[in-house]
């Protein structure tokens, strides 16, 4: 067995009900899920929404008030830490500073009374895998950044483990190296098809690294699905706002007979649900789903251009129509300041007033 | 050029420290008619040291090394569980405990030692190794537990997480990850605990009669016998240094290797 031949224990986690509370604070609340062998799992969501927590909870450093954790069906909710056979990456990498890089990678192993010959091949090759096999007899304060988080991730991968967490493990490197470290992750992850859960207030990265997303908020799991799923179809307000650069945009509508009437726009709507008239609602449009050029879907509405911000490749456009500002992705920068903005009417999203997803077809 | 200067400073500081000790060690050995007509002794001598011997110094020095190591090992005992605790965990009334160990620094030794003398002597540990051992203990303790309070909260949760999750029990985390994190910690406490009972003079005095400690012993002739203080000649004050500062040194040069590990607080970035 081991990543270097190519095979790899795959376990199952399952949670179940998972409540934890931290004096009369909520921090876990009634999580549940199930991550697939070899999947590769995201946590996502903003700082103090129970991600951390959860994934905690999974490896076994706390013990949910109520609940069950799974690994292949078998409950390991009291089973310690240290049996559960789990390779971990810290926020702070957590790299053992008086160790050498080789002895970081190799204590875990020599714990688990391995021979000299096998710890040796696997240190080597998992420090191959993340390209640090020429800094295995430097120290941690001698490497940087980036290193010392290969140095976590060798040190996780070298173990075997049968499920890998990750806790926010590119958030202290710089933007470049984030990207970067991101692309060899997937790649990793892909080869090896090791069951990985992560977690991350990053959106981009869980679009980018995720088989499927858990997106938290306030000790809740909001929405589970494929990023496509959380993209395209977001079940809540809140799901819809946090995926997504530039941010969505909202505004206030009413729901009339066969229509919904926002003011500047109005969209005609197929079965509308007779007790759906007369209700408020809340309606989304992503900033890339409006064009300044006309478009088959398109509804046309006139605005003025308030500011435009330069990305390089493309603009974000401010227009102001009434009191509603939208902003609009664009290639190009328009010539006047009165601009028409064509609103593709089959990607809008609406939303009730208790904030959740409504499901019907524009007409 | 840079490097000339740094070195020549180097240099200029370890002259200013080195200069005094150096001419007490020489100074020390010179002849007392020779010592006065020289600035640097030509004839010198073992007599002082001799007499030194004769009343019984040799004894007190290893009485002095017994002392200060008992009350390493004793404040240490006491001091690390205390600091691990103050440093490490959260509980109420942490920062008043912190405190009043603080406080019992405040109290001047003599005050404490004359009282102690006459509890010591009911209970017959007057004039023992352990009575003064006691002492020292008590004046180090707050120190210790200081020193390691920090020590132990300056280590990294998540250190001892990895190794939780890495499938090492508690002994091992303590072991493999959490002491030789803080081992250079402890050697300084334990290099304080020592010299703290090594130059420690008014309790041992007061507490000892026979079995004195070196710097009791030393003083001792100052104090009571061979004349009136200021009556003994110089080299025999210098002799007297020596035999102070000799283990000292040698207990330091020891214990600097846990000092200086290399990955010492430069490390953790």
């Amino acid at each position: 067995m081991g990543f270097c031949r190519g095979e790899i224990d795959m376990v199952s986690v399952e949670l179940q009900n998972i409540v934890k509370k931290y004096r009369n604070v909520t921090a876990v609340d009634n999580v549940s899920f199930k991550v697939d062998h070899g999947e590769f799992f995201v946590l996502l969501g903003p700082s103090g929404c129970g991600k951390t927590t959860t994934l905690r909870i999974i490896a076994g450093l706390e013990t949910p008030d109520s609940g069950r954790v799974l690994f292949d069906g078998r409950d390991v909710t009291n089973v310690p830490a240290k049996n559960r056979n789990i390779g971990m990456v810290f926020q702070s990498y957590a790299v053992w500073p008086h160790m050498k890089v080789y002895d970081n990678i190799a204590l875990p192993l020599q714990i688990k009374k391995l021979s000299r010959e096998e710890i040796e091949k696997r240190v080597k090759a998992a420090a191959q895998m993340v390209n640090i096999a020429h800094l295995l007899d430097r120290y941690p304060f001698q490497l940087s950044g980036g290193e010392k988080q290969r140095v976590a991730v060798a040190r996780a991968l070298a173990f075997e483990p049968n499920i890998l967490l990750m806790d926010e493990p590119l958030s202290n490197l710089d933007a470049l190296l984030r990207v970067q470290a991101r692309a060899e992750l997937v790649k990793l992850q892909k080869e090896l098809k090791i069951t990985t859960i992560y977690v991350t207030h990053d959106q981009t990265e869980a679009m980018v690294l995720a088989d499927r997303v858990a997106v938290m908020n306030k000790g809740r799991i909001m929405q589970i699905g494929t990023p496509d799923e959380i993209y395209n179809r977001p079940v809540n307000k809140f799901v819809a706002h946090f995926i997504g650069t530039p941010p969505i945009n909202f505004f206030a509508g009413t729901v009339e007979e066969g229509c919904i009437n926002a003011g500047f726009l109005v969209i005609p709507f197929k079965n509308i649900p007779p007790g759906l008239v007369g209700k408020k609602v809340t309606i989304g449009i992503r900033p890339n789903d409006i064009s300044i050029s006309p478009i088959e879907q398109g509804i046309p509405v006139k605005g003025k251009l308030v500011v435009a911000e330069n990305l390089g490749s493309e603009f974000i456009l401010h227009v102001a129509i009434g009191d509603v500002v939208l902003r609009v992705l664009s290639k190009n920068k328009p010539a006047k300041e009165e601009v028409t903005l064509y609103v593709d009417k089959t990607k809008l999203h609406i939303f009730s007033e208790e904030e959740t997803r409504i499901n019907i077809l524009p007409a | 050029m840079r490097k000339v200067l740094v070195y020549l400073i180097a240099f200029l500081i370890s002259l200013w420290i080195l200069t005094p000790i150096i001419y007490t060690v020489l100074a020390s050995f010179a002849d007392i008619l020779d010592y006065y007509q020289h600035l640097i002794p030509q004839k010198y001598t073992l007599k002082y040291y001799e007499e030194y011997w004769r009343l019984g110094v040799g004894d007190a020095l290893v009485r002095s090394i017994e002392i200060g190591v008992l009350t390493v090992l004793l404040s240490f005992l006491i001091g690390i569980p205390a600091g691990y605790a103050i440093g490490r965990l959260k509980f109420r009334g942490r920062n008043s405990i912190q405190l009043t160990i603080l406080f019992f620094r405040v109290l001047p030794i003599v005050v404490m030692a004359v009282p102690l003398a006459v509890v010591f002597l009911k209970i017959g540990l007057y004039d023992t190794i352990f009575g003064v051992t006691l002492a020292h203990t008590a004046i180090a303790l707050p120190f210790v537990v200081l020193i390691t309070s920090s020590i132990f909260a300056s280590v990294p949760r998540d250190l001892e997480e990895a190794g939780t999750v890495f499938g090492l029990s508690s002994l091992q985390i303590f072991t493999k990850i959490t002491l030789p994190l803080v081992a250079p910690g402890l050697a300084a406490a334990g290099m304080f605990a020592f010299l703290i009972s090594w130059n420690e003079v008014v309790a041992s005095t007061i507490l000892t009669y026979l079995n004195r400690t070196l710097p009791a012993a030393v003083l001792a002739p100052y104090v009571m016998g061979m004349g009136a203080a200021g009556q003994l000649p110089d080299p025999y004050r210098f002799a007297a240094a020596t035999i102070m500062i000799i283990p000292a040194f040698l207990f330091m040069a020891y214990i600097r290797k846990y000092l200086t590990a290399m990955w010492g607080s430069a490390g953790v970035r």
